[in-house]
């Protein structure tokens, strides 16, 4: 059930019209009324609704998620989480699908103070321009490829903890003649070529890095690399199609060559092998980032543009572990 | 309930109505002393000012906007994120762009359908869970609206998939390579008698082979778009009944990948022991282990379908609602080989 302003006013002893006030900071309360009504706050959990939060800032309670396309199931969660977040904040969500094209993006960013408040571009993303304002733009990474320096808030990954944990797995394993499948990450590709005497072998994934490209790459680079004994993936979806195409040419995984992949699907949890990956931890990315657009809109965060590291978790399957003994 | 209007905030607020909209459009020359008053009763009647003034107003001052909504109770759902995408691809073809809602639950799906929550587009396109004749209790939207998928709809033209032919031939498939106690793995409360068409398709291609089908060989899942749901429904059969079925027709495709997984963990194999179906062809089903057969619903003919009728409410179209059916073929893949 909903937390209303009423309740806010019964269990702080004050009238909706001092909670009201208090909420917007008006002068001339008592200090103790004011600490009172942000202790029943506090209590209830109450969030302030779209339309009286509306009246307060003249906003018009939407925020814009701008994303390149839903067709990849990380992004979508991803999407989902932000539109969660926003839900939880009084406002709604407003998806914008830009197939990476500039002008829908630069009409996307044109809509805030008409159609929204402020907006989540999902990143990678060109020049951003304006957006620490009061209508702000803030820009969250959208799996491996790494956000840019932009000049507005931004969400980020732990990418250099993600390569640490992973090469620290595989060492951990026994595997040491790792290949990529797909542009990683700098850091993980550091992290591998500081650990091993060759260059590691990378595999082209073309166009769309989905599970078909997984499967294609997969194959080949076994082919030229027969010695090559983990497959590294940039993201879930690759080593989803890597595993199916292994496991149909009678390659054992992991018994020959183990696989991980970016993201933690869901679907990993229900491959046979089940896939060992990195939890970017959409959920948190997501509140992080609506944390950050909250604050530009209530005009509290400083004028500098901010960058938020969000940390990220190996989570270790059959495709690297094996098979639990039954 | 009936909704909040204006009025009923200025009753509550002592002003005039003229006054309160002064304060929700943010003008100026309105005391601070009226806007708390004004504030405390919008709060008080739970009245949706970003809906009423903001967009709606915005949205007829203009005209066309060019936008157009594509609504969808989740992205979790491989078949919702899929066909949201084919949806705003197709729709840009037509020169239209799109914004994409997530309404989770009846009143939302009911919310976007009505403009509530998109009034800021030219109409809106829902692939809807819960949307129906009781929900939307006779109101018609008042810009143009369609359905893909779901229940057909009274008052809303629909894409109706081909659930019945689907799941005829998926059961026919099935039977036709020897399998003869089909389980089916539905997505209804534990103990309910399965209904809907994906059912009656399924007990059709049973008839047609003299089968009655066995209710306790049905196995329910709490939540249909989830693929603990397949898994959670495959133990609760195996516990209640053990393994005497040699086929698993699954509600969807998302569903079926939690049931392979459940099967294997219970060291029954795919095909040998039990054939495992879906519907939907989502893009994983080809990728799974073993790849999972499956029944598409020709989700291009469908989104073509529903743009068509959108676009012909845009132009003008004003007459009764349309019910569009489209095909269904059956995707043989190696989850339902040979035993």
């Amino acid at each position: 059930m909903r937390v209303t302003m009423r309740e806010v006013a019964d269990r702080a002893g004050v009238s909706i019209k001092t909670v009201s006030r208090v909420v917007n900071g008006e002068p001339h309360i008592r200090p103790e009324k004011v600490s009172r009504v942000h202790a029943a706050i506090d209590e209830l959990g109450w969030v302030p609704n779209r339309a009286a939060r509306t009246l307060r800032t003249g906003q018009v309670g939407v925020v814009g998620i701008a994303v390149t396309e839903l067709r990849r199931p990380y992004l979508a969660g991803l999407v989902e989480a932000l539109v969660t977040e926003a839900d939880r904040w009084g406002m709604l969500a407003a998806v914008e699908p830009t197939h990476g094209d500039p002008a829908r993006v630069a009409a996307v960013l044109a809509g805030r103070g008409k159609t929204f408040d402020g907006v989540v571009l999902i990143g990678p993303v060109g020049p951003v321009g304006d957006g620490l304002d009061d209508r702000p733009v803030v820009v969250v990474q959208g799996g491996a490829a790494e956000v840019d320096r932009v000049e507005v808030d931004r969400v980020q990954e732990d990418v250099a903890e993600a390569a640490a944990l992973m090469a620290r797995h595989l060492a951990v394993m026994g595997r040491s003649r790792p290949a990529l499948l797909g542009a990683h990450q700098d850091e993980l590709r550091a992290c591998l070529d500081r650990s091993g005497p060759v260059p590691v072998p990378c595999a082209d994934l073309g166009e769309v890095a989905d599970r078909r490209a997984g499967a294609r790459a997969a194959v080949q680079v076994l082919e030229r690399h027969p010695d090559v004994d983990v497959l590294l993936c940039v993201n879930d979806e690759v080593a989803l199609g890597a595993l199916a195409a292994l496991v149909k040419h009678g390659v054992d995984v992991p018994g020959r060559v183990a696989v991980a992949g970016y993201g933690n699907l869901e679907d990993g949890r229900f491959s046979t092998p089940s896939l060992t990956t990195i939890d970017p931890g959409p959920a948190r990315l997501a509140r992080s980032a609506l944390e950050l657009l909250a604050e530009r809109l209530a005009g509290t965060a400083p004028r500098q543009p901010r960058a938020l590291v969000s940390p990220v978790e190996l989570i270790r399957r059959e495709s690297t572990l094996g098979r639990d003994p039954r | 309930m009936k909704r909040p209007t204006l009025a009923d905030v200025a009753v509550r607020a002592g002003v005039s109505a003229k006054t309160v909209s002064n304060v929700l459009l943010g003008r100026p020359h309105v005391s601070a002393a009226t806007r708390a008053k004004v504030q405390a009763a919008v709060e008080e009647v739970g009245y949706e000012a970003g809906h009423a003034t903001s967009q709606a107003g915005r949205g007829l001052a203009s005209g066309r906007t060019g936008r157009i909504a594509v609504v969808v109770p989740n992205l979790y759902q491989p078949y919702f994120a899929e066909n949201a995408e084919r949806l705003i691809l197709a729709l840009a073809e037509c020169g239209f762009t799109s914004t994409l809602r997530i309404a989770n639950g009846g009143e939302r799906e009911r919310d976007a359908v009505l403009g509530v929550t998109t009034a800021d587009v030219d109409g809106v396109i829902i692939c809807p869970h819960h949307l129906s004749d009781e929900l939307l209790a006779g109101a018609a939207p008042r810009r143009p609206a369609v359905a893909l998928g779901g229940a057909p709809i009274k008052t809303l033209d629909g894409v109706l998939m081909g659930e019945h032919a689907g799941f005829l031939a998926i059961t026919r498939h099935l039977l036709a390579t020897g399998r003869r106690r089909l389980a089916f793995v539905w997505n209804g409360p534990a103990g309910a008698v399965p209904t809907g068409d994906r059912y009656s398709g399924f007990v059709a291609a049973l008839e047609e082979h003299g089968i009655e089908h066995d209710p306790s060989l049905v196995a329910y899942s709490s939540d249909w778009d989830r693929r603990a749901s397949g898994y959670e429904a495959m133990v609760g059969l195996l516990r209640r009944s053990g393994p005497r079925f040699d086929a698993a027709v699954c509600v969807n495709d998302t569903i079926a990948v939690g049931v392979l997984k459940a099967l294997r963990a219970h060291a029954i194999r795919i095909p040998e022991d039990v054939a495992v179906t879906g519907f939907d062809d989502t893009d994983e089903g080809e990728f799974t282990i073993p790849s999972l057969s499956s029944v598409s619903p020709d989700q291009g003919e469908m989104v073509a379908a529903a743009v068509h009728l959108l676009i012909e409410r845009l132009d003008g179209y004003d007459g009764a609602a349309r019910q569009v059916h489209t095909g269904v073929h059956l995707l043989v893949r190696d989850s339902s080989g040979p035993a």
